[in-house]
């Protein structure tokens, strides 16, 4: 199962995660039921409670030294959010015993907790130097955008806007980060506007003359104005090869044999081929790699060129016909 | 002759590239299942952009760009004006330049399936469905149009210069964008060098008197 699978290693994460204060009252809330109402537990799942135990255990938490000591952890920062704990604790064990009566309600908590160890899971495989509150914001984030836990996600979303929710009231809520929404939209979006970005800055790249120019709607300018005079370029190189193309028929196997005279060193394999089977010799080369279907009638076309190629018009356009029906079966449209 | 058509491209990719293309291939599949980093999608941007500059791919389109222009002129018989040459050899590179993407990215698929569809339909003799429904210039649609965001218009712009990506979403507008953007950079580069060659081997005397 997916939690016991992630235990041993969320264990050591969970030992150097910053802000303890929530996950130290879930955990002081599971075991103050787990002092207090054992039959509770008992009644519902004990599966459940076994298991997170069982994490806590594997974790290798101490859980009274949790709520009670600091010495567990030397993070200056959790002994402060130790007395938040004290102080909310009484609050929240109110609204625990209040609510936590289905068992719903627990595997939500179990959820929560493994949505807290996730984020540090993540948070240590991005950036273990950084433990500050910045870094849960990209905890948050980098959970949304991992896919392979998706029903957690699911879960936890429902948790996180039922804990933003009751931030004013004191339950349990996600930490929030500096000056930004914790919301599963903000952040779905946040990640949907960086996967944005970073396409944005390949395509800087690409288009020359982009450097200078930040925002995206300017450099949308410059890609709009390249693509065009790209396109207007091949329009005016099809013209230029239209008025020199009547000789294309005529001339072209000179020239081949005319380059290949000249030029010697080919990168195809095989390279001592008489000119016209220069070009066939690629195709193999290329159909065992690919695979591609739509190299035989080529082949064939190009096995027949003599050094007067003259094809009939009917041979030509039969070729090129059955050419477009092998893409089209190719394609699989 | 085709290795002469691309005289300045390093060759060492030659040897590299169709593994690299099968390892895109497969990175690009094995990146649809796992987590997309940030990083595992630049790479992927990098690798689709030096798929249209290794020498095996200009090899390849250059002598597909030859034998169909060829054919073209043999279709066309030395036909009616420069013009209409000229469109016909700019569909007939444009198809070749898809063929050579072989069906990796939405703009290719779309060129050759355009291409498919007017075929099939020359033999049906149905309808032609390039009648689009044109949009009602009423000044509301323009107030509407007009009040959506520089941002969104622009990208609307984009996606229709693109083929086949008038309803893509923006993260794949921009990747198909910058494939295509690679691919049309490989294309000017190859037919100028063959219109060089062409211009270059023959005194253009002759072509000039054509009506």
């Amino acid at each position: 199962m997916m939690m016991n699978g992630e235990a041993t290693t969320e264990a050591d994460l969970f030992l150097n995660c910053t802000d303890m204060s929530v996950l130290e009252r879930q955990r002081a809330h599971l075991n103050n039921y787990n002092h207090h109402h054992p039959g509770f537990f008992s009644n519902s799942s004990t599966i459940n409670c076994g298991e997170m135990d069982g994490f806590l255990a594997s974790a290798g938490l101490d859980l009274p030294a949790i709520y009670g000591d600091t010495t567990v952890y030397s993070d200056a920062r959790l002994s402060a959010s130790q007395g938040n704990i004290t102080t909310e604790s009484g609050n929240f064990k109110k609204r625990k015993f209040g609510c936590v009566e289905t068992e719903t309600k627990v595997c939500n908590e179990k959820k929560k907790m493994m949505m807290y160890r996730e984020v540090v899971v993540d948070e240590e495989e991005e950036e273990k130097s950084k433990i500050t509150e910045q870094s849960t914001k990209n905890i948050m984030k980098m959970k949304m955008k991992n896919k392979a836990k998706k029903e957690q996600n699911s879960c936890s979303n429902d948790s996180s806007k039922v804990t933003k929710d009751s931030q004013k009231t004191d339950y349990i809520h996600v930490r929030a980060r500096r000056g930004q929404a914790t919301d599963s939209h903000s952040i779905a979006e946040r990640a949907r506007r960086e996967k944005i970005s970073e396409r944005m800055k390949f395509l800087q790249d690409l288009v020359p003359g982009c450097d200078k120019i930040t925002g995206k709607a300017g450099m949308l300018d410059e890609i709009i104005n390249y693509v065009q005079s790209l396109q207007r370029q091949v329009e005016f190189l099809s013209m230029k090869l239209a008025t020199v193309s009547p000789r294309l028929d005529f001339n072209i196997d000179d020239l081949f044999t005319k380059e290949a005279v000249s030029d010697p060193m080919m990168n195809l394999p095989n390279t001592v081929m008489p000119p016209h089977m220069m070009v066939n010799s690629g195709y193999p080369h290329d159909l065992v790699n690919s695979g591609y279907v739509d190299f035989n009638p080529m082949q064939q076309v190009v096995t027949s060129s003599d050094p007067l190629p003259c094809f009939n018009n009917g041979q030509a356009s039969s070729m090129w016909d059955s050419d477009v029906q092998n893409l089209y079966s190719s394609l699989g449209v | 002759m085709v290795d002469s058509l691309f005289p300045t491209i390093d060759t060492t990719d030659d040897v590299a590239s169709p593994e690299s293309r099968r390892k895109r291939r497969r990175i690009s599949e094995t990146s649809k299942e796992a987590a997309e980093s940030s990083s595992e999608a630049q790479r992927i941007n990098e690798e689709s952009s030096k798929r249209w500059r290794t020498n095996r791919v200009q090899q390849i389109y250059a002598s597909k760009l030859i034998e169909a222009l060829r054919r073209v002129r043999q279709r066309s018989n030395d036909a009616g004006k420069i013009t209409s040459v000229a469109r016909e050899i700019r569909d007939t590179a444009d198809r070749v330049l898809a063929a050579s993407a072989r069906g990796t990215s939405r703009w290719s698929r779309s060129i050759l399936a355009a291409r498919v569809r007017a075929c099939l339909k020359k033999h049906k003799k149905a309808k032609s469905k390039g009648t689009r429904k044109p949009r009602k210039d009423t000044a509301a649609e323009r107030r509407r149009v007009e009040k959506l965001p520089a941002v969104e218009r622009k990208l609307k712009i984009l996606g229709r210069l693109v083929p086949g990506c008038r309803k893509v979403d923006v993260p794949n507008l921009l990747d198909e964008a910058s494939d295509y953007i690679a691919a049309l950079e490989m294309q000017v580069r190859a037919m100028e060098s063959l219109a060089e060659l062409l211009a270059a081997a023959a005194p253009p005397s002759t072509t000039l008197t054509r009506p």
